[in-house]
């Protein structure tokens, strides 16, 4: 098992239990229970592999997004240069231009802010249609809902 | 909506010994409890009788019944140290509720506002008004008939209040500058958004980004709207219903009542329904209802400005949802991460996907 990733270590331990395992329970809570388990592990699974690489995205997102910045905006919110190794998580340096920009700030007249504002709404919509594909339901909750 | 009219099968007397509580509350519960259970009997007149918790997640509540009359049954609503709310005036909710009542509103009776002095929060004693509360699951249950029946009544109730004379019922309580001349219209949309922004700004450990982006997408197209003003409930949907029969009885939770563009209730209604054909809470889809309110108030609704307000709303709800959550996971150890945190995470990625939604319905009708 070493150096197996942990979302493929957990699908191991689903199949296990789905052709090995279930096959033996003679009850039907029994088989209730372990189904509803082997949902939540096979739901976690998906979750697991998916989710590094979203927080990957999202890094890669807000760092592109931070290069762009107008100069304009980054003298109003004191950002620091690109490239330099004194900074705040990404999303909360994102998150402190947004708070500087919200307050009826002139700069949000600028073209070059718009089409920024613009170039932000695009990545992180996406984002979002990410998020919300990977929290979708997986093919035992599916299953159970049906 | 029903509770039982007594706990354990006991009554308990104003005067009765905390341990005579049901145990599965606190004890900080229980004696606040007794505290208000004296205050209940010296102020509003009878022996209290404590009945049990009272509905809702937004206040701490408690339901007694004051004296043998039946239908004497009454709320202490108190006021929370840290909810979803900010800004909140329970003086202010309660000067409004007794006017929306004298002009023939059906809301809860204000029968008396307690100071700190008593359980170290100030509270509210409300009539408990009986009837039924339904939920969206129930009314996709009903039949057609019956669900556009309540939709129109609903929508019937909304214009009224939005028709109103909102100058004499909110007084200068409610307006950001009672100094303004009468020409000034403020929508009230400045402080929804100084509001809500002041929430994220609280924010310690949940992730806000998204709904910081739209704050300033709001801001840069406010000058868009039309901005016109009434009494907003701000909270208007089927949990806050009291129905006898087809008729409602009873309005509830006027927390977040305020004077603002009545187009933020009427988008309220419409959460979630980003099409005009989408359902709003099971009973009729969102034209339907714009056509049943347009009807009631004889007023137009400018469709952008419609789906502006539904921007708007969504990030209200947005916004409530993250400042509970994160009281939520501030108000424990750091624990570890189990599947029920999905619902938490799914919910605010479903709220950021509508706004999306919204703002592309938004920026396609300009």
């Amino acid at each position: 098992m070493r150096g197996t990733e942990p979302g493929e270590l957990l699908k191991i331990v689903v199949a296990l239990l789905e052709h090995q395992v279930l096959p033996v329970v003679e009850t039907q809570s029994g088989r209730a229970t372990l189904l509803l388990s082997i949902g939540m592990l096979d739901n976690l699974a998906e979750r697991v592999e998916e989710r590094r690489d979203l927080v990957e995205r999202e890094r890669a997102l807000v760092d592109a997004l931070m290069s762009a910045l107008p100069e304009r905006v980054r003298e109003l919110a004191l950002v620091n240069p690109s490239g330099s190794t004194d900074r705040p998580a990404p999303t909360a340096e994102l998150i402190s231009v947004f708070r500087v920009l919200a307050p009826k700030s002139t700069v949000l007249d600028d073209e070059d802010t718009d089409a920024w504002l613009r170039q932000c709404q695009e990545a992180l919509k996406e984002r979002t249609r990410r998020e919300v594909a990977l929290l979708n339901p997986t093919r035992y909750l599916r299953s159970q809902n049906t | 909506m029903s509770l039982a009219d007594n706990v354990d099968g006991r009554r308990l007397t104003a005067v009765g010994a905390v341990a005579a509580l049901p145990s599965t509350l606190p004890l900080a519960a229980r004696e606040r409890i007794q505290r208000l259970m004296i205050y209940v009997n010296r102020e509003v007149g009878g022996p209290a009788t404590f009945l049990g918790q009272a509905p809702g997640a937004s206040h701490e509540g408690w339901v007694f019944r004051v004296g043998d009359a039946p239908g004497s049954k009454l709320v202490v609503r108190l006021e929370p140290d840290e909810g979803p709310f900010l800004d909140y005036d329970g003086e202010r909710e309660a000067t409004l509720l007794r006017r929306l009542a004298d002009h023939g509103f059906p809301v809860p009776r204000v029968m008396a506002v307690g100071e700190r002095d008593v359980v170290g929060s100030r509270f509210m004693v409300l009539e408990w008004i009986e009837g039924e509360v339904l939920n969206p699951f129930a009314a996709s249950d009903m039949a057609p008939t019956e669900r556009r029946n309540r939709a129109e009544v609903m929508a019937s109730m909304l214009a009224r209040l939005h028709t109103a004379p909102w100058r004499t019922l909110a007084g200068t309580a409610f307006t950001a500058d009672p100094g303004d001349p009468p020409e000034v219209v403020d929508d009230g949309l400045d402080a929804i958004l100084e509001q809500f922004g002041r929430a994220l700004a609280q924010l310690r450990v949940v992730n806000s980004v998204v709904l910081d982006f739209v704050r300033v997408w709001l801001e840069r197209h406010a000058p868009e709207r039309t901005v016109q003003q009434s009494i907003v409930h701000g909270d208007f949907r089927l949990g806050n219903l009291v129905w006898r029969g087809d008729e409602i009885v009873g309005i509830l939770d006027w927390e977040t009542a305020k004077v603002g563009d009545p187009l933020f209730d009427v988008a309220w209604m419409c959460m979630g329904a980003t099409k005009g054909s989408d359902s709003i809470m099971g009973l009729v889809t969102r034209d339907e209802f714009l056509n049943m309110y347009a009807e009631a108030s004889g007023r137009e609704i400018d469709a952008a400005d419609l789906v502006f307000w539904q921007v708007v709303a969504a990030w209200v709800r947005g916004c409530t949802e993250a400042r509970l959550l994160d009281i939520s996971v501030m108000s424990h150890a750091p624990p570890a991460r189990d599947a029920r945190d999905l619902s938490w995470e799914f919910g605010s990625a479903r709220t950021e996907e509508e706004l999306f939604q919204l703002i592309d319905s938004y920026e396609r009708s300009r």
